[in-house]
C-alpha cells in the first residue's frame, strides 16, 4: 500500500469517528430503542446424507490394545507433571496460599492464607548521634608500655616431703592416714 | 627397699637330745603343717579372736627386733623389712615385700600360706608382728586376696576393710586416705 492510500484509508477512518461522536451523553432507552431486534439465526440444521452404520460383529472383536485408547499419560505427560509439581521447600513463603472450598456449590469460597509475619526486631534508640565517619587513624602504632612483674618472693612455691629416713617415720606416715 | 641383712644361719636349733626345736630369739617352736595350722587359725577367725595369733607375731617382732639389735623405729625402712622378711622366710609364712602408696605402707606377702579365707590370720600375725617393732599398736588389714596388707592405724581399719570387701583395689582405697590434719 502505497503511502498516498494510507493517508486516504486514515482521513476516512477519522471521518466516520468525526460523524459518529454526539455532544450528548448517551441515553441508554434511547440507545436501547435504537438497537433493532434481530431474530437469532436459526441454528445450522445437520444434515446426515449417510445413516449411521452399525458396529459390525467383527469390529467388536478387535482388541483394546489396538483401539486409540489414552487413559493412561505418556512420558512426556508424565515428566511435564513432575517439572510443575512443586516440593514444599519449593513453595515460596510470602505468597499466600489460596485454597478453594465448595461449603455452596453454586459460590465457591476463596481462603486465603497470609504467611506470619516475621517477628519485628526492635531497634533501641540511639542515645547519642551516629556518627558516619570511621575514626581517623593514626599514622603510627602506639605501643603500650607494660610493666614487668617483679615478685617479691618466690612465684611458685613447692611443697614436698623427703622420702621417710627411716622405719619409725615410714610407720608415722601410715598411721596418720585417715578417710578424707 | 627390700635390701636384707638377715643372716638364717643357725637361726634353727635343731636338740635331738632333748626332742625340742628352738629359733633364734623366740625360744622353743613347734614345727607344724600348715595343714593342721589352718583350721585352728580358721577356728579363731570364726570366733573373731585371734589373739593368739596376734601374739605370735609379736613374739616374730622381738625376733626381728633381736636381729636388729636396735631400736626398729631409728633403723632404716630397708633394714627393718629386711629383717622381718628373713624371719618370716625361715619360718615359712613367705617372703615379705613393702610397697610405698605415697604416705602409705602397704606389705605382700608372697608364698602365702592358706589359713583362712580373707588372710585375717595372716593380718593379725603380722599386726602384732609390726606392733611390736615400731612400739605402737599397727592393724594390718588384707585389701587384696594375693596376700597385700594396708598399715594403718586401728581406728581406720575397720572402714579400710569394709572398702576392701567392697571391691575396692588398693589404689582406689588409698586414693580415699589423706594425712590427718595437724
Amino acid at each position: 500500500m502505497s503511502a498516498e492510500a494510507q493517508v486516504a484509508k486514515l482521513e476516512s477512518l477519522l471521518g466516520r469517528i468525526s460523524d459518529n461522536r454526539t455532544d450528548d451523553p448517551v441515553r441508554y432507552p434511547d440507545a436501547a430503542s435504537r438497537i433493532e431486534a434481530k431474530p437469532a439465526a436459526p441454528a445450522p440444521a445437520l444434515e446426515l446424507d449417510d445413516e449411521i452404520p452399525e458396529i459390525d460383529d467383527d469390529a467388536k472383536t478387535i482388541p483394546p490394545a489396538a483401539m486409540p485408547r489414552r487413559l493412561e499419560p505418556t512420558p512426556m505427560e508424565k515428566a511435564i507433571s513432575g517439572e510443575l509439581a512443586l516440593d514444599d521447600d519449593e513453595l515460596d513463603d510470602d505468597e499466600p496460599e489460596i485454597s478453594v472450598s465448595y461449603p455452596d456449590e453454586d459460590e465457591p469460597e476463596l481462603l486465603i492464607e497470609e504467611p506470619e509475619d516475621a517477628p519485628a526486631v526492635e531497634l533501641d534508640a540511639p542515645t547519642a548521634p551516629v556518627g558516619t565517619r570511621a575514626p581517623a587513624a593514626s599514622a603510627s602504632p602506639t605501643t603500650l608500655e607494660v610493666a614487668e612483674p617483679r615478685p617479691s618472693a618466690p612465684v611458685a612455691k613447692v611443697v614436698s616431703r623427703d622420702a621417710p629416713s627411716t622405719f619409725g617415720e615410714l610407720l608415722d606416715r601410715a598411721l596418720a592416714l585417715r578417710p578424707r | 627397699m627390700a635390701t636384707t641383712t638377715f643372716d638364717p644361719g643357725g637361726f634353727l636349733e635343731f636338740d635331738l637330745a632333748k626332742g625340742a626345736v628352738s629359733a633364734r630369739g623366740t625360744g622353743r617352736v613347734l614345727i607344724l603343717s600348715d595343714s593342721v595350722v589352718a583350721p585352728l587359725v580358721s577356728a579363731a577367725v570364726g570366733n573373731g579372736d585371734l589373739t593368739s595369733v596376734r601374739k605370735l607375731g609379736r613374739q616374730l617382732g622381738e625376733a626381728v627386733a633381736e636381729e636388729i639389735g636396735s631400736d626398729a623405729n631409728a633403723e632404716t625402712a630397708e633394714a627393718v623389712i629386711g629383717a622381718a622378711s628373713g624371719i618370716l622366710s625361715v619360718l615359712g609364712w613367705g617372703r615379705l615385700r613393702a610397697q610405698s602408696w605415697g604416705d602409705a605402707l602397704v606389705l605382700a606377702l608372697e608364698q602365702i600360706p592358706h589359713l583362712d579365707d580373707d588372710h585375717l590370720g595372716i593380718a593379725a600375725l603380722l599386726g602384732g608382728l609390726f606392733s611390736s617393732l615400731a612400739a605402737r599398736e599397727v592393724a594390718c588389714v588384707p585389701v587384696s586376696s594375693s596376700g597385700s596388707f594396708l598399715v594403718v592405724d586401728p581406728s581406720v581399719a575397720q572402714k579400710v576393710w569394709k572398702w576392701s570387701r567392697a571391691g575396692d583395689d588398693v589404689g582406689a582405697i588409698v586414693d580415699r586416705l589423706a594425712p590427718e590434719a595437724a
